[in-house]
């Protein structure tokens, strides 16, 4: 909105002129204001729940969860403030993940975007974050969560239950990060709901000191009947790490480059099964089985977050319910991970149909260890530019940014895996 | 070639305005398939049968040989499982030539175990082609019982125009 007197004008003209002038002097008071009335009333919800994760590594000061960030989301400062309509607390324990309060977004007219108060991450060490939410709300609801650098982490898939979204992020720090935001999309988009309504609560962030190499993540297959290593990487070196899986716990240490293995005995086919890395579930939804390596062209590479309508929809993402293992952010990564979905699992022996059925049921979702996020295509370089940005960024052919979903490496471990 | 399989999808491509590779949605047909859960299964029967051994049906009708007879051809499939079918209230995606090599649609019958094609200008037909076109949705229909589909295939070898596999 630019006003520019002009002589030519009446003097009722001039008058108006006048008070848009004034009006457009006040507005930073005025922004301010519905800006403070924005974040005053967000304050108030439970967003952050003390993170429950112990920094096994005995982290100092500056890793722990840094002051301010704490997600008292405001508006974006170029729009107007949110209506209570748009952005609301919902003070009833008993929708509450938390059993307090929850965040109640239901956008109207346009995107409703929260952006955390402090506007760059450049204060914090770069590293690896982990970023969790428990969200539910209208099915079809869409959006998006992470840094404004960072818009790859599309989360999809929210049901009437309470759900939980994580992903690891890797803020590189300085002044290219953004603040931490929340956006969840309007209508507009096809499949998506007529009035997306989300709900949030529980937003943790922590970082993260220890991490499995990226070729594990949730809904891998790891190879039954044979030992199983497991690698991955820590910040520091020397630092002890522990893995459980299956009723096996294994440590190391890891090495001067801050990398480490360890490895599993022997398993029969089963699952679904939680792996977990210092006592944090790392990998959810794992199942022993047989790894197959399938290759191919254009339909490999093309993923189920590609797809739309009921297609994106998975019937068969089996429900919490059925499967106490499988938490809800394997049915979350399901989308993302399920590039993979050709790594075709069969476990269980010969002729044991129930064990069939899990590998028919698996077959269409499962990974394996060299599939997933270790795309080929993927070019990992020692910058740390690349690693912040060009692997998370990595486009398809069409020009979509590719979501990436998993845990990242420092950079320098990144040349070993 | 030994220890390989095949899992045919050609009934999997995406209809015009179902979305596909990448697509907004509203994207023409492509080999693409949105049925991932399909192509999936079928290759985990592949790989039942290959590797684990059990005995299932695990492919759609693949072509075996054709003799002609009565001026119309016989197809004999192999992996017909518990018989053939169409999927549909005709059979569709045979096509049949005589000598002269032009290959015209032709009337396709499921007889028993095997396909009988003829079409009346043809009087001795001596190739057939099934779903023979390009990948976008050909129009064909044969599957077997277990709900696999043929595979497409041609009898001859005769060398292709570019235009004619369009």
């Amino acid at each position: 909105m630019v006003f520019e007197m002009s002589p030519g004008l009446s003097r009722s003209h001039r008058a108006t002129g006048w008070l848009l002038r004034m009006l457009l002097l006040a507005s930073p008071w005025l922004f301010t204001y519905r800006c403070a009335l924005a974040e005053q009333t967000l304050a108030n919800a439970n967003l952050l729940k003390n993170p429950s994760f112990e920094d096994t590594a005995g982290a100092g000061a500056d890793e722990e969860l840094v002051p301010g960030w704490n997600l008292r989301f405001r508006a974006k400062e170029t729009e107007p403030a949110l209506t209570a309509e748009e952005v609301s607390i919902v003070d009833d324990p008993a929708q509450a993940h938390s059993g307090r309060r929850c965040l109640r977004i239901q956008p109207r007219s346009r995107n409703v975007e929260l952006f955390s108060p402090v506007p760059q991450v450049r204060f914090y060490d770069p590293g690896l974050y982990e970023i969790s939410a428990w969200v539910r709300g209208r099915p079809g609801t869409r959006g998006f969560f992470g840094t404004y650098a960072l818009r790859a982490n599309n989360f999809w898939g929210v049901t009437t239950q309470w759900r939980k979204i994580q992903f690891v992020e890797y803020f590189r720090g300085g002044n290219n990060s953004g603040p931490m935001m929340l956006t969840v999309w309007k209508e507009g988009e096809r499949d998506q709901a007529k009035d997306p309504v989300l709900f949030i609560d529980d937003v943790t962030i922590i970082r993260l000191t220890s991490g499995l190499a990226d070729v594990f993540g949730d809904h891998m297959v790891l190879q039954r009947g044979k030992p199983v290593p497991v690698w991955g990487w820590t910040k520091d070196a020397g630092q002890k790490v522990t893995v459980e899986f299956h009723g096996q716990t294994k440590t190391a240490v890891s090495d001067e480059e801050g990398r480490w293995e360890v490895t599993l005995d022997p398993m029969p086919a089963g699952g679904p099964f939680v792996l977990e890395l210092d006592g944090r579930p790392a990998a959810y939804d794992v199942m022993l089985g047989d790894v197959w390596l399938c290759s191919g062209q254009s339909n490999m590479e093309m993923g189920v977050d590609k797809l739309h309508g009921e297609w994106a929809h998975a019937p068969e993402v089996p429900a919490e319910a059925d499967h106490p293992h499988t938490l809800a952010p394997a049915s979350i990564a399901w989308w993302r991970r399920s590039s993979r979905w050709l790594f075709v699992a069969c476990c269980g022996t010969r002729g044991n149909t129930t064990a069939t059925t899990t590998a028919m049921r698996t077959s269409s979702r499962a990974s394996s260890p060299t599939g997933g996020r270790s795309r080929a295509r993927r070019i990992c370089r020692s910058s740390s530019r690349s690693c912040a940005t060009g692997k998370t960024r990595t486009l398809t052919s069409n020009g979509y940014a590719r979501p990436s979903f998993g845990s990242r490496r420092p950079c320098r471990t990144r040349r070993w895996l | 070639m030994p220890n390989t399989a095949l899992a045919v999808t050609i009934d999997l491509a995406n209809k015009p305005g179902e979305g596909g590779h990448g697509s907004d949605g509203y994207g023409p047909a492509d080999i693409h398939p949105i049925r991932k859960q399909q192509v999936g299964h079928r290759n985990a029967l592949a790989a039942r049968t290959l590797v684990y051994g059990e005995k299932i049906v695990s492919s759609g009708p693949v072509y075996k040989s054709c003799k002609q007879e009565e001026g119309k051809l016989r197809i004999v499939f192999d992996s017909i499982g518990s018989g053939l079918v169409a999927k549909g209230d005709r059979l569709l995606g045979f096509s049949i030539a005589g000598a002269d090599r032009k290959f015209v649609p032709a009337a396709a019958v499921i007889d028993g175990d095997t396909v009988l094609a003829g079409a009346s200008t043809v009087a001795a037909p001596v190739a057939a082609r099934y779903g023979f076109k390009q990948f976008v949705n050909p129009l064909c229909n044969l599957y077997n019982r277990e709900g696999l589909p043929a595979s497409p295939f041609r009898t001859d070898d005769w060398p292709l125009a570019s235009s004619e596999a369009e």
